[in-house]
């Protein structure tokens, strides 16, 4: 591992990895769409999924750009085949440069590193429910017309607020660290005995 | 991945790419349905001239449900249920044609000839490998889970919480061992080499990928105009 740039191996262990990583958080997302607190709390959801197969690419590959990389490829695969909009893209890949700042100021080997760019990467998934609070204008007016009582859309506008923005990323950046501990465990019982890491 | 269907019309890569971008782009700021409805029709069309008529259909028929539960069901519902489904239904139906411009672009486009535009669009190659692997990946993946579920059936494996960790610890190594062997079967056939790949289909525009391309163009320069003229009220 004396070698500082990503070699073929290490771009096909990240193909490899971020096509379960995809898939594991498409398969939490079509039932969590049903309904909008569930959606909403899906990059936390996501992030416990997919901690573990993020922590083992990262013991795999412990070099810079892995977390940038997994997180683009999600972001171009989960936009092209339009499941999310361009929004998921952006937010993935500021999710990724943070991580990758992250991983740069503590280290690429050690473990509170991989706990913390796990984390944020999770919080990445966030562009996915992003539509929800871009276009709140409609969801207001439509409710309006309906007749509703004031107090009611008050409430439901205080779940799209910019509060809750920012609380929905925060649960999902916790999400992304109790995935990171599952994967320490299982490498504990499993995968240091068996010689992969 | 499947046989790419052979339509009456054929894009370059290039085009969908561009029309996916721009769909997605202009659907934030549109309020209004009619409009809404014409994209939608427009991308209809251009998925059944395009080979994949089922995927056409399908997103008509959602279209049309979500249409009818915003309009007729919802008005009928108890307040509570009905103000929690409108925004999945306004969701939804707001990134339908999103889902089609998406399922336009990866149904009818081989992964051979996406990696070949993605090069020529001059992304690096540390991108396109693992995307391109990504990809190729998902077939197995479904495999793997097969595999993965016979094996648990015949241990007979009780409890979510054992199930679920004797999903991951297998997924994991063989996606591992994959891995490895993939990447050797990949140098051995020279991906390592610096020198740009070809491709015995050559990508070229044509006069229909033109006409997508500024109808594409068009809507890009409409959303963005629209953006400095009402600003603050959208986005």
């Amino acid at each position: 591992m004396e070698e500082k740039n990503l070699k073929v191996k290490d771009l096909v262990n990240i193909g490899v990895f971020s096509a379960i990583y995809m898939i594991l958080s498409f398969i939490v997302m079509v039932p969590s769409m049903a309904s909008p607190i569930i959606w909403l709390l899906w990059p936390a959801i996501c992030g416990v999924v997919c901690g573990s197969i993020y922590m083992l690419l990262v013991a795999k590959v412990p070099k810079k750009g892995t977390a940038l990389l997994v997180a683009l490829i999600n972001g171009i695969i989960y936009f092209a085949i339009g499941e999310c909009t361009w929004t998921i893209i952006l937010s993935f890949a500021i999710a990724g440069i943070v991580a990758e700042i992250a991983r740069g100021a503590l280290g690429y080997q050690t473990t509170e590193s991989a706990l913390v760019s796990c984390g944020i990467l999770a919080a990445g998934f966030i562009g996915s429910p992003l539509p929800m609070w871009l276009f709140q204008d409609s969801y207001v007016n439509s409710i309006i017309k309906m007749g509703m009582d004031p107090a009611y859309v008050a409430n439901m506008l205080k779940m799209i607020s910019a509060g809750s923005l920012f609380g929905f990323t925060a649960a999902a950046f916790v999400g992304g660290l109790i995935g990171g501990f599952i994967g320490k465990v299982l490498f504990k019982k499993h995968f240091e005995k068996a010689g992969i890491i | 991945m499947g046989a790419i269907p052979k339509g009456v019309i054929s894009f370059d890569p290039r085009t969908k790419m561009l029309l996916l971008i721009a769909v997605s782009a202009f659907i934030f700021t549109n309020t209004s349905y009619l409009a809404e409805a014409s994209i939608l029709v427009v991308l209809m069309l251009i998925a059944v001239g395009l080979g994949i008529p089922k995927t056409a259909l399908k997103g008509a028929i959602i279209y049309i449900a979500l249409s009818a539960v915003k309009y007729g069901l919802l008005p009928i519902l108890p307040n509570m249920i009905a103000a929690n489904f409108n925004i999945v239904a306004v969701t939804f139906r707001k990134l339908l044609p999103c889902f089609l411009a998406g399922g336009i672009l990866v149904q009818t486009t081989s992964i051979r000839l996406l990696m070949f535009t993605l090069q020529k669009l001059h992304i690096p190659q540390t991108l396109i490998i693992p995307l391109t692997i990504t990809v190729r990946y998902f077939p197995a993946l479904s495999e793997e889970r097969q595999i993965i579920s016979d094996a648990m059936k015949l241990r007979d494996v009780k409890g979510i919480a054992k199930k679920l960790e004797y999903v991951y610890v297998p997924l994991m190594i063989t996606a591992s061992n994959t891995a490895d062997e993939l990447s050797q079967a990949i140098t051995a056939r020279g991906i390592d080499n610096p020198v740009p790949k070809t491709c015995a289909i050559d990508i070229c525009l044509r006069g229909l990928d033109i006409l997508v391309m500024v109808a594409s163009v068009g809507l890009l320069g409409w959303t963005i105009a629209k953006m400095f003229l009402y600003q603050g009220g959208y986005l």
